[in-house]
């Protein structure tokens, strides 16, 4: 019986450049907090084995401080921990791997397999990876699996990254392939994958495990590990993911076309918390009152969250008649006004509604008390 | 407002009262000159209204030096249809009355009542400026201050727009312009106000994203040199790791060695077949040597028999050349002697020819001699004869003064015989056959005619005795004279011993007769003796001796005896042609005797040669070294033989040795192999140098730098984007805002421009003003010489300024008008900067807005009001 921690594409070193300053580095931050949540479930659960499957690292040139950090991160779990590289930290003649290496970084209980060679770990399974060893890999790296047969009697582990052929969309990182069924066919019990950022079953023998902290908008179950239980040699392996990821990442797009939609949408940018990290696009129109709310509500929302990006281009303005008196818009200005409107029919509504938007802050801001001069300078 | 009647008093050079009524509602027209007070009653009714009863500064409406005067001012004017009278009087009896249609007022009450109707204010204290001045500042235009317009319509702005309705309140909205202020200063912090270019935050934003955007640039160029050089790596070491496992050099040093190998053995062929040739060089050398010992030796041999062939030949040579000569002997001989006769011959052939030449000779001589010697003498009888003519012709010779004394004497003879005859009677006598009659004893008949000059006596037989008495002058004289001259004749022809005139004349024609007859005579003798006569007879006593010479010489010639001579030239082609057969004969014979000597001496030669040749081949030791010779010959020969042979045999081989192409190989080989081991170990130096460059570069985490840059760079960019946006829109709101606020503007002064258009079309057709912001005219575009002009109203030239500051005052009067307000204009000296034809025009404006207002014009030029249609007053 041997249990093992399956995960992948790490992505140590990505710079997330949508968001603001100190989201990107606190998303940045997350993913070696990720690393140790790993290193504490396996601790826990105390796993014979930790597969990392590749995209361990975002970058090959990132920081020395950044290759330290993150195999500091696997301090808590002192077993043995096997990486393969994946596209993006592929173990070229010069990588992060030798340079990891140079620096001495990595701990004794961390193996590195930079060759396609089966590795006997602690004599508990035979472990066969697949590292890719060039910047673009064409062809299918575990074909070598099938060849390599031994008497040993252990369950044979495949770790590899790439692109489960006729299973998955184009949608992915690598070209490399891989066959369907290979699991099978090279008599693996388990073949634990990594490319695909969201946790997967391919078939019984074969998962991806996905990221284990979410790194992107599409929502694709990830933010976990899988633990899986391998009763013996022939035994089906037995899968359970289990939930490593901090940061819920949402894309939103609701469509506003009366005041309702308004304030249903600031009712569920209340319910925002600080480990949200949303997407929010508005389509449609609404009156300046509602945009106001709108606006106040957002910058709540942009506080307590993680991360908030907000879109609100494709958002038109209809002033009504009390927005307008509100505003106090009368004379030469409320001709300008009203004629902002009507251009948000037109060839450059965006500007329009810019500028309706400023002419309406511009009149809060003076009041209905505004100075009367009576006359021009 | 119409005023009606005017009185002031003590007021500046008014000390006595002036007293002006009789104002019509419209133009009123005052002239005056210059200082005669025209602008002091402006001043009057100024000061009437501006200045406070109670004013202290107002010193100057004094007249001068009366220090006590109370200027006093009265008027009497309707105002809105009630009539009106005002009196102030200032300083001295200081007084303020207002009587509005029986209704009194005074002091403050009343002037501060008129300053609210007519639309003006009071100073805290001072003297009153233009400032408080309001509406009647404006229309009341002060002397040269009519261009000058934009203050006085400041002043009076408040009224202005009060009288353009109260709607102008919407312009200045409940917040309008501040918004616009507002909106302008926001949009003034993004954008430079001139030319909208980016300032501020957003200049600064867009000036960080392309900083960013370069330094990302730069950084993912070294990003792409590092992943290029880590490709470069994995091709480096995958090229070494074969190299080491193939280990190249070795094999090619193998193949060195053994390319070597077979060069030396080539070279070792090739040596040893060099050293062949060598000694086949020197045993050639030497057979060739003894073969020409043995060579000469035979020939030596051979050499006797050739000798005796050649001695006999010789020999026969000789025999043949003595035969030549020997014929050849007496045919020279009978050469030499034809040639002798020849010569003989010739010898006598000529001599004859000579003798016959001689006597040739000698013949033409006598010939030539007896001609000359006839010639002589003709010669001596022509001289002679010459000599005799020309003693004739001395003999007839008369002078020619002779001569002219003689005609002159005969003329003079003539003459006198003329005058005598003339004075002499003439008797013509006819007389009968038988009559006898004589004249002076002389017996005449016939018909005759006689002159007498003395007595005369005729005789007439039978009759008588007639006496004639020549009458006349100087009978005698002229008798005498004919006498004189009639002697002188006779002695001149005596002393000519000539009869008469003419037989002197007869003579001097025979003298020239004669010279001519000698001179022919002469030419003759000349011809026949050119040279003289003497030469002549000397000429031929030389030829008589040349004859005798030459006849003697024909005696010493031996007379010819053979008769069989022949012609010199056939005996001259004789003798030519025996001495051309001796000459032959002679070379012939010579040749002969050449050639025999020459085979004598052949002979002699080959003899003596043929001796040698013996004696030679008698030498006793000459056997025994030619067969020496013959031996060593045939051992070279079986030398060269052998070494020929073993040459051959190694030229074979080396024919199948390609000794060029095996150095070549060998080079070839150590090259590469040299080159193999280098660009290995070079290789090896390069893995090193790049993992050491990939190392430092790796650890500079640059793809995590060039991220976080990136990410960065993305801040930037959505920064400025949105600056970008909120530039844009306070720009396009601001434009929109002016837009509004303008055509709003525009709306409201609409009746001020009504009234402006009106009076301009006046001025400047097809003209066009602007209103500006303050209500005075700003911009104007007129059709001008040039084309269309536009401008600012300072840019116009002081008199269109002048013009149109009139124009602005008539419509904003126009305007107070509809607004119900005092509309009084007047004009003090307004257009003096206007010419003639634009004052014309002027006066149409006048004309018809006198229609609506009263307007006071003062001038100096009354001339130039003429045509206004009103009657010019003066002020007095």
């Amino acid at each position: 019986m041997i249990s093992l921690l399956h995960t992948a594409d790490w992505q140590i070193g990505r710079v997330f450049s949508q968001f603001e300053p100190d989201d990107a580095a606190a998303l940045f931050e997350a993913r070696f907090k990720a690393v140790e949540r790993l290193a504490g479930i396996a601790a826990e659960r105390n796993v014979d084995a930790v597969l990392v499957a590749g995209d361990v690292f975002d970058l090959q040139t990132v920081s020395d401080k950044t290759i330290r950090r993150m195999f500091n991160a696997m301090q808590r779990f002192s077993g043995p921990w096997l990486l393969i590289p994946g596209n993006h930290d592929s173990a070229l003649s010069e990588s992060v791997w030798s340079r990891a290496q140079r620096l001495g970084a990595i701990p004794p209980n961390v193996v590195c397999c930079l060759e396609p060679k089966p590795h006997l770990v602690d004599g508990k399974f035979v472990l066969l990876p697949a590292p890719l060893t060039q910047r673009h890999t064409y062809g299918d790296l575990t074909e070598w699996f099938s060849g390599a047969a031994d008497d040993s009697g252990l369950p044979r582990i495949g770790l590899a990254h790439g692109c489960v052929q006729g299973i998955l969309s184009e949608d992915i990182d690598s070209a490399n392939p891989i066959a369907a069924g290979r699991a099978g066919e090279a008599g693996l019990s388990y073949l634990a994958l990594g490319d695909w950022h969201g946790t997967r079953q391919i078939d019984e023998r074969t998962w991806y495990a996905g990221t284990p902290e979410t790194d992107r908008f599409r929502a694709n179950e990830s933010g976990q590990a899988l633990l899986v239980s391998i009763a013996g040699a022939g035994a089906q392996p037995d899968v359970e993911p289990v939930r490593t990821g901090q940061f819920r990442w949402q894309q939103l797009e609701p469509r506003l076309s009366v005041p309702s939609d308004v304030d249903r949408l600031v009712e569920s940018l209340a319910l925002i918390d600080s480990n949200d990290v949303l997407q929010l696009r508005a389509h449609g129109s609404c009156d300046l009152g509602a945009h106001r709310r709108l606006g106040v509500a957002l910058d709540a929302a942009r506080a307590r969250a993680r991360a908030l990006v907000w879109d609100g281009e494709a958002l038109r303005l209809e002033p009504t008649e009390d927005d307008i008196q509100a505003l106090h818009a009368d004379g030469f200005v409320g001709e300008a006004l009203q004629e902002l409107r009507a251009q948000q029919g037109e060839a450059d509504a965006e500007l329009a509604r810019d500028a309706l938007l400023t002419l309406a802050r511009v009149l809060d801001a003076q009041g209905p008390n505004g100075a009367r001069t009576g006359g021009a300078a | 407002m119409k005023l009606q009647r005017l009185r002031i008093e003590n007021f500046k050079l008014f000390r006595a009262p002036l007293e002006i009524d009789g104002f019509t509602d419209g133009l009123n027209l005052f002239t005056a000159p210059n200082e005669s007070g025209k602008s002091t009653v402006a001043e009057a009714i100024r000061a009437a209204f501006f200045e406070r009863h109670r004013s202290s500064a107002v010193e100057h409406l004094r007249p001068w030096g009366e220090s006590s005067a109370t200027p006093t001012v009265e008027l009497d004017f309707e105002l809105d249809g009630k009539s009106c009278r005002l009196t102030k009087a200032f300083l001295g009896k200081k007084r303020c009355e207002l009587v509005i249609d029986g209704r009194p007022m005074d002091g403050v009450v009343a002037e501060d009542h008129l300053a609210s109707l007519l639309g003006f204010r009071f100073p805290g204290k001072g003297a009153s400026t233009p400032e408080h001045m309001g509406i009647p500042g404006l229309l009341w235009i002060r002397q040269g201050t009519s261009h000058d317009i934009s203050h006085a319509v400041g002043f009076a702005s408040d009224h202005l727009r009060n009288a353009l309705g109260e709607s102008l309140g919407e312009l200045a909205s409940s917040q309008g312009d501040a918004v616009l202020k507002a909106v302008e200063n926001e949009r003034n912090e993004l954008l430079t106000p001139a030319s909208g270019a980016p300032r501020g935050a957003y200049a600064d934003a867009l000036k960080l994203r392309s900083e960013l955007e370069s330094e990302l640039a730069r950084l993912l160029a070294e990003i792409e040199a590092y992943r290029s050089g880590v490709d470069r790596l994995s091709v480096l070491r995958r090229e070494h790791q074969r190299d080491d496992a193939a280990r190249p050099w070795v094999a090619l040093r193998e193949q060195l060695a053994v390319a070597q190998q077979r060069l030396n053995d080539g070279k070792g062929l090739a040596e040893r077949k060099a050293a062949q040739d060598v000694a086949l060089k020197q045993i050639v050398a030497q057979v060739v040597s003894w073969r020409t010992q043995l060579q000469s030796m035979e020939r030596e041999e051979a050499t006797v028999v050739q000798r005796e062939k050649n001695l006999q030949a010789v020999r026969e040579g000789l025999e043949k050349a003595l035969g030549e000569l020997q014929a050849w002997e007496p045919r020279h001989a009978a050469a030499a002697q034809a040639d002798a006769r020849a010569r003989e011959t010739l010898r006598l052939a000529r001599q004859a020819a000579s003798r016959a030449a001689q006597e040739k000779a000698v013949d033409s001589l006598a010939e030539q001699l007896a001609g000359l010697v006839q010639n002589l003498g003709k010669a001596r009888g022509e001289q002679e004869k010459v000599a005799r003519l020309q003693a004739d012709a001395r003999s007839l010779a008369v002078s020619e003064s002779e001569l002219k004394r003689l005609h002159r004497s005969a003329d003079a003879l003539r003459a006198a015989q003329a005058r005598l005859d003339a004075v002499s009677t003439a008797l013509a006598f006819d007389l009968q056959p038988g009559a006898r009659v004589r004249v002076g004893g002389a017996e005449i008949a016939g018909t005759t005619r006689q002159t007498v000059i003395a007595r005369t006596e005729i005789d007439i037989e039978g009759v008588g005795r007639i006496t004639v008495l020549p009458g006349g002058t100087d009978l005698e004289s002229l008798g005498v004279e004919h006498d004189r001259a009639h002697q002188e004749l006779v002695s001149l022809l005596q002393a000519l011993r000539a009869d008469s005139v003419a037989a002197v004349e007869e003579r001097v024609r025979l003298h020239a007769l004669r010279n001519g007859e000698a001179r022919a005579a002469e030419a003759v003798l000349s011809a026949l003796a050119p040279k003289g006569l003497d030469t002549l007879a000397a000429d031929v006593a030389l030829r008589e001796a040349r004859l005798e010479e030459a006849k003697q010489m024909l005696l010493a010639m031996a007379s010819t005896s053979d008769a069989h001579v022949p012609s010199v030239l056939q005996a001259e082609s004789e003798e030519g042609a025996a001495r051309t057969a001796l000459e032959a004969a002679s070379s012939a014979l010579n040749e002969a005797k050449l050639q025999t000597g020459h085979a004598r001496e052949q002979v002699k030669a080959a003899e003596d040669e043929l001796a040698a040749v013996k004696s030679t081949l008698a030498d006793p030791l000459r056997a025994g070294r030619k067969r020496e010779a013959g031996e060593a010959l045939t051992d070279a020969l079986a030398q060269q033989s052998a070494i020929e042979q073993r040459a051959a045999g190694l030229a074979e081989q080396l024919r199948t040795v390609n000794l060029p192409v095996l150095a070549q190989d060998v080079e070839r080989l150590e090259r590469s192999a040299r080159q193999a081991e280098a660009s290995h170990s070079q290789r090896a130096g390069e893995i090193t140098r790049l993992e050491v460059e990939l190392e430092t570069k790796g650890a500079l985490g640059q793809e995590e730098i060039a991220s976080e840059k990136r990410r960065e760079l993305e801040h930037a960019a959505r920064r400025s984007a949105e600056l970008d946006r909120r530039a844009k829109a306070l720009d396009h709101l601001l434009k929109l805002l002016r837009e509004k606020r303008s055509a709003l503007a525009r709306r409201l002064r609409a009746p001020l421009q009504k009234h402006l258009d009106h009076y301009l079309q006046i001025l400047f057709p097809g003209a066009q003003v602007e209103v500006g912001e303050d209500l005075s005219p700003s911009r104007i575009t007129r059709q001008g010489v040039r084309g269309v002009q536009s401008g600012t109203f300072e840019e116009l030239s002081v008199g269109a300024r002048e013009q149109m500051g009139v124009v602005a005052r008539l419509a904003y009067a126009d305007l107070l008008k509809e607004a119900r307000k005092p509309t009084l204009l007047i004009l003090d000296d307004a257009l003096v900067h206007t010419d003639e034809e634009r004052l014309g025009q002027m006066k149409r404006v006048l004309y018809d807005a006198a229609t609506r207002h009263q307007i006071l014009i003062f001038s100096c030029h009354p001339e130039a009001w003429r045509d206004l249609g009103v009657v010019a007053r003066s002020i007095s």
